[in-house]
């Protein structure tokens, strides 16, 4: 379950639209030059920002292509016979990392219109994690599995390290984290030696055993994790709600305002070695952020 | 899963160098120990915890709590302060519920702060409701918990009664537990081990105050003098041997009192002694320092409270007896030997088919038996009695025993005849514990007390000291015992008439004559002051009056005799001076009996003997004392004075062989058998007692000893013409008047030792053996096999107990010996001990 709302949020985002979707352009108009008119226009998805300088192919009814250009992202292919025109677009070797392929898309242009066209690349979207450990330091070799919104599995590297491409309009995820043994772990005690009934020593030789209260035979950190992931954009969470949620991503609860308080103050501690922190929020909110957001 | 979490991840497609950090926060300690002065404790964490704990510190730390102020140190990992819980706990070996409990979080947040915590302690369980939040020094946070108060509890049964960590209960676990609400049900638990340990002991002699006398005896001046006697001789250490003296000045004071039925001398000292005497017996506790120094409680500015209600098991030890040495010049008795030796083999390994349901509810050893009215037995009575003691105070309370012991202590379950006791952690006797100890009044019975530190426990909670075992596997620095306490009886002999200067004085050899008393554990002891030992010449009679008129009272008692040869004055001397004699009574020397013989009995001229002397040439005293045993005297033919006179001689002859007294010796015999019932009644006449030489008062408890030469003169007469004693009536234990319980008289008529012992042995109820007495039952009470043939008695067997009259008496015969000890020998009629030494052992 996600702390935050998720995909609603995220601004700006629609779906693709051809014949009926009035921006930037209406798809249809009567054309006024008594002409059939096919032109295509290419944004990215999450802001519906125009994208440059791509090339978009049609098939179909003929083969032509030309090269999106200017704020609206425009490709105009000019005259055209009505006819269904597939649309795709060649995604340039610089945009192939920042967008998904596009899937070729068919259209169907009547007579004598205008026609335009609105084409949407999805961006691509990493779900990148680093785990740390309670020193801060990063945890090289804990086996993890992501189980939505994608599957996905691996092993930490040194830098602790989970990265995941994900759909840039999920919501939420699923990740279980198997952590690593530490490199040292307490012994199980040694069997006391035996007193000798005969003759008995003194100081009288402690047997664990006899100390009659069970102890616990773990102890943290515990070993298996299931994280519950909300998933936002991260101009969502430049704010005090988002500074909490960063503490809390890091260790450091943050549900009231003495517990946030109590936090900032260790937070400070830690980070700083500033042993009468303010306590303040707001105080740590640039450290936080480059802290927990930089990978 | 262990731990299921929430998270807000961001996403910015645009930005590879955006991501996020995810941590689950932890909590943790880090060490936890005691240290003082360079040492530690070791630390311990739960298994698994992510960290190998350091390898210093051991398990054995010590500290004394109080004396020792050292750090509690421990560190948490607590980088998130998220330790919503945090308490240190004091756990003992064998109980899930900790002894206390101190809550941090209560003191302050700051305990359970992140990083290094010292805390300077001294071992105390504090009030943990105020506030006490500590330093903060970047990383580390001191503490101290030594200005806060300890939680004391005053309930008699409190485990840390000045909210102190005790000896009792260690080694104590203290255990830290440390839980955030951020991590419900995942408690993280660390623990070091530290002990409170003692040093040594010390036993030694309790204050007078502390004897507590509940009104049965012996009284408490009874139990004061037993315990000034102690002072005095040396509390004994550990291999030494004592001998504890109960004064017994308990004597026979009638004839009835011989009765084997009566039981008599076992009754009586039961009602003196009871239970035994009451001796105080302390011990004196050190505990150890951290540094290893033994630090004794008594004297150091602190560290007793770490006492505690620490409990301390008291026990006897039994060590076989070893017979008393023979005295010097003396033969041992073989035949006493092996009835004593058989008589106190029994039960010896508290075993007794016939009871079996109390084998070894009682100790090992060959102390006198309950059967014959001892302390060892099923049913004795243990020798440690329940005290409820008192507060600790600057000042005792006399008549109060300071320390709790017994039943409410502890209650053994195996150890029957042990008790437990607990010590005092302040006031006058700080540092010590103690019991009242209760030995039998049995003479031979020997103890060694042991006290041993309660230190441990096995798996039912019983103390490892409670088991029936004689030997008790214990460390040695943690047992401590006395040296043997020997059980004596003490006699007093406290007055010593005699007769005359003359008389040759026994005292010198006094001390032969109570050795016959060693073996049997008794101390025949001269306690004559000055004043107590004069002539019948200074004797008063009342106390303080008028020198005794001892001729009006020899008269008299001759007078009452009824004898016609005193009465009509042949037995009188002229004048009739029984004080100038060192025998009980002058008798006219042999020639002067005959001679007035033969005037007053014989109604002869007085002058016969001069008249007849004159005409033989020699004296008339020469005359008369051969007369009787020479040839008769010629009786001249011629009638005439000399013929009447020679036949008038001859006819005192003829009456003087007829009668058996031919010569001094037959006289002085003769007088002696007449006299024997006058000699006692001139004695008991004389106020041995209640009358007084220089003292001017009657006779301290104790034996009286009115000691004349012989019977009559005429013994001494025998003696100096160069004869020997022809023995007769040696002494006798009167019944006198004036006795008591514990004052009597014997009288002494001939100065021989074994006598002396011989009439001290009757006062201490002891019968003839078969024969002298006349009846045989008499044998019952006497060792059947100490018996040799007796010259005076043809060559017959006879008893060779000092209670004969055989020639080559001994000492006590074994009967005899174990009486002298008190032992009950005739319970209700039935006998608990045989004349016949085999059937006295038991097993």
């Amino acid at each position: 379950m996600g702390l935050m709302g998720g995909a609603n949020n995220l601004a700006n985002a629609g779906a693709e639209t051809f014949e009926t979707d009035p921006k930037p352009l209406p798809p249809t108009q009567a054309c006024a030059k008594g002409k059939t008119l096919l032109k295509a226009h290419l944004f990215r998805r999450d802001t519906n920002k125009a994208i440059e300088g791509e090339e978009i192919d049609t098939s179909g009814k003929a083969k032509l292509n030309a090269n999106s250009a200017g704020a609206t992202g425009l490709a105009d292919f000019g005259t055209v016979d009505p006819g269904t025109y597939t649309f795709s677009v060649k995604l340039s070797q610089g945009l192939k990392p920042k967008y998904l392929d596009f899937k070729p898309r068919d259209a169907a242009v009547p007579e004598l219109v205008d026609f335009h066209a609105t084409l949407k690349l999805d961006p691509r979207a990493r779900l990148k994690i680093v785990l740390l450990d309670s020193k801060g330091k990063e945890i090289s070799g804990a086996k993890w599995a992501l189980t939505s919104p994608v599957k996905a599995k691996g092993t930490t590297p040194a830098s602790g390290l989970i990265d995941v491409e994900v759909p840039w309009d999920s919501d939420s995820a699923e990740l279980d984290v198997d952590l690593p043994e530490p490199s040292e772990r307490a012994p199980k005690a040694k069997d006391a030696k035996k007193p000798n009934k005969k003759d008995p020593e003194y100081p009288i030789i402690v047997d664990p055993a006899r100390y009659k209260k069970p102890e616990i035979d773990s102890q943290h950190p515990d070993l298996k994790i299931k994280w519950t992931l909300g998933l936002a954009f991260l101009k969502d969470t430049d704010n005090a709600d988002g500074w909490k949620k960063r503490l809390h991503n890091i260790g450091f609860p943050a549900d009231t305002d003495p517990v946030t308080q109590r936090s900032v103050k260790a937070y400070q501690r830690i980070k700083d070695k500033n042993y009468a922190g303010s306590g303040v929020l707001a105080d740590i909110s640039g450290s936080l952020k480059t802290l927990h957001d930089t990978v | 899963m262990d731990i299921v979490s929430n998270a807000l991840i961001t996403l910015l497609p645009d930005d590879e160098k955006h991501g996020n950090h995810l941590r689950v926060p932890t909590i943790g300690i880090l060490d936890l120990r005691m240290t003082v002065g360079g040492k530690s404790s070791k630390f311990h964490v739960q298994t698994k915890a992510p960290l190998k704990p350091k390898d210093d510190g051991t398990d054995d730390f010590n500290f004394l709590p109080e004396h020792d102020t050292g750090e509690l140190v421990f560190e948490i990992d607590n980088v998130f302060d998220i330790v919503d819980k945090a308490k240190i706990e004091f756990f003992k070996r064998d109980e899930e519920k900790p002894l206390a409990a101190i809550d941090l979080i209560k003191l302050d947040r700051n305990w359970a702060r992140h990083g290094v915590h010292k805390v300077k302690w001294d071992g105390r369980i504090v009030v943990d409701t105020a506030p006490l939040p500590g330093t903060v020094n970047a990383e580390e946070t001191t503490h101290d918990l030594t200005g806060t108060a300890a939680k004391t509890d005053p309930a008699p049964d409190a485990l840390f009664p000045d909210g102190y960590l005790t000896l009792e209960h260690g080694p104590y676990k203290i255990r830290m537990e440390i839980e955030s609400d951020k991590l419900p049900g995942k408690p993280v638990v660390a623990w070091t081990y530290v002990h409170v340990l003692l040093a040594k002991l010390e036993l030694k002699l309790g204050p007078e105050e502390a004897i507590s006398n509940d009104g049965q005896a012996p009284t408490l001046d009874m139990d004061k003098e037993v315990r000034k006697q102690i002072d005095t001789d040396g509390f004994p250490a550990e291999g030494s041997t004592l001998k504890v003296y109960l004064l017994h000045n308990n004597f026979k004071n009638a004839g009835a009192e011989f009765d084997p039925t009566a039981n008599f001398d076992y009754t009586s000292s039961a009602t003196l002694w009871g239970d035994g005497p009451r001796i105080p017996i302390l011990a004196k506790i050190w505990l150890h320092a951290a540094d290893g120094s033994e630090i004794e409680l008594e004297t150091a500015a602190k560290g007793a409270v770490a006492l505690g209600n620490a409990k301390f098991m008291w026990d006897v030890e039994d060590p076989d007896e070893v017979p008393q040495p023979e005295p010097a010049g003396r033969a041992a008795n073989p035949f006493a030997r092996k009835f004593i030796a058989k008589a106190i083999d029994y039960y010896k390994k508290a075993k007794d088919k016939s009871r079996a349901a109390d084998d070894e509810k009682y100790y090992q050893g060959d102390n006198c038996h309950v059967d014959r009215g001892g302390r060892r037995g099923p049913g004795a009575v243990i020798h440690f009695p329940d005290q409820p003691g008192y507060a600790p105070a600057a000042t005792l309370t006399a008549g109060q025993f300071p320390f709790k012991v017994g039943t409410t202590v502890s209650q053994p379950k195996h150890r029957m005849w042990a008790a437990f006791s607990q010590g005092w952690r302040s006031g006058k006797l700080k540092g010590h514990t103690g019991v009242l100890f209760r030995p039998s009044r049995m003479a031979g019975d020997n103890y060694v007390v042991v006290v041993r530190f309660a230190w441990d426990w096995n798996d039912k909670k019983e103390w490892v000291t409670d088991v029936k075992d004689k030997e008790i596997p214990a460390p040695k620095k943690l047992t401590k015992k006395t040296g043997v306490f020997e059980m004596w009886r003490r006699t007093h002999v406290t007055r010593y008439i005699r007769k005359t200067a003359a008389v040759t004085d026994f005292m010198p050899n006094y001390d032969q004559m109570s050795d016959y008393y060693k073996p049997v554990y008794i101390d025949m002891k001269k306690e004559i002051a000055g004043a107590d030992n004069y002539l019948m010449s200074d004797h008063k009679v009342p106390a303080g009056g008028a020198v005794f008129d001892y001729n009006t009272t020899a008269k008299n008692v001759l007078a009452g005799l009824g004898n016609a040869l005193y009465n009509d004055g042949t037995l009188k001397c002229v004048p009739e001076n029984h004080a100038g004699v060192s025998a009980a009574f002058e008798v006219p020397k042999y020639h002067v009996f005959v001679q007035q013989m033969h005037a007053i009995n014989m109604g002869n001229p007085a002058n016969d003997f001069a008249l007849e002397a004159a005409a033989q040439g020699v004296t008339a005293d020469a005359l008369a004392g051969g007369l009787a045993n020479g040839a008769a005297i010629v009786v001249p033919a011629a009638v005439g004075p000399a013929q009447a006179r020679a036949q008038r001689i001859n006819a005192t002859r003829t009456w003087l062989q007829t009668a058996g007294l031919r010569t001094p010796l037959q006289y002085s015999q003769a007088i002696e058998n007449t006299y024997k019932g006058v000699a006692m009644d001139l004695t008991e006449q004389s106020s041995c007692v209640a009358g007084a030489g220089p003292s001017n008062a009657a006779s301290p408890p104790g034996l009286v000893v009115m000691h004349y030469q012989y019977l009559t003169s005429a013994t001494q007469d025998v003696i100096d013409a160069g004869g020997a004693d022809p023995d007769g009536l040696r002494g006798a234990a009167i019944d006198v008047a004036d006795r008591a319980r514990d004052k009597v008289v014997f009288a002494f008529w001939r100065t021989l030792i074994p006598t002396f012992a011989h009439e001290i042995g009757h006062h201490l109820f002891l019968p003839h053996t078969f024969p002298p007495a006349t009846t045989a039952s008499s044998k019952n009470i006497h060792d059947s096999a100490d018996v040799a043939p007796n010259p005076n008695n043809a060559g017959k067997k006879g008893p060779m107990c000092l209670m004969s009259y055989h020639p080559q008496r001994h000492g006590f015969c074994g009967f005899c010996q174990a009486r002298l000890r008190g032992w009950n020998w005739n319970v209700g009629g039935g006998k608990t001990l045989s004349p016949k030494a085999g059937d006295n052992k038991k097993t």
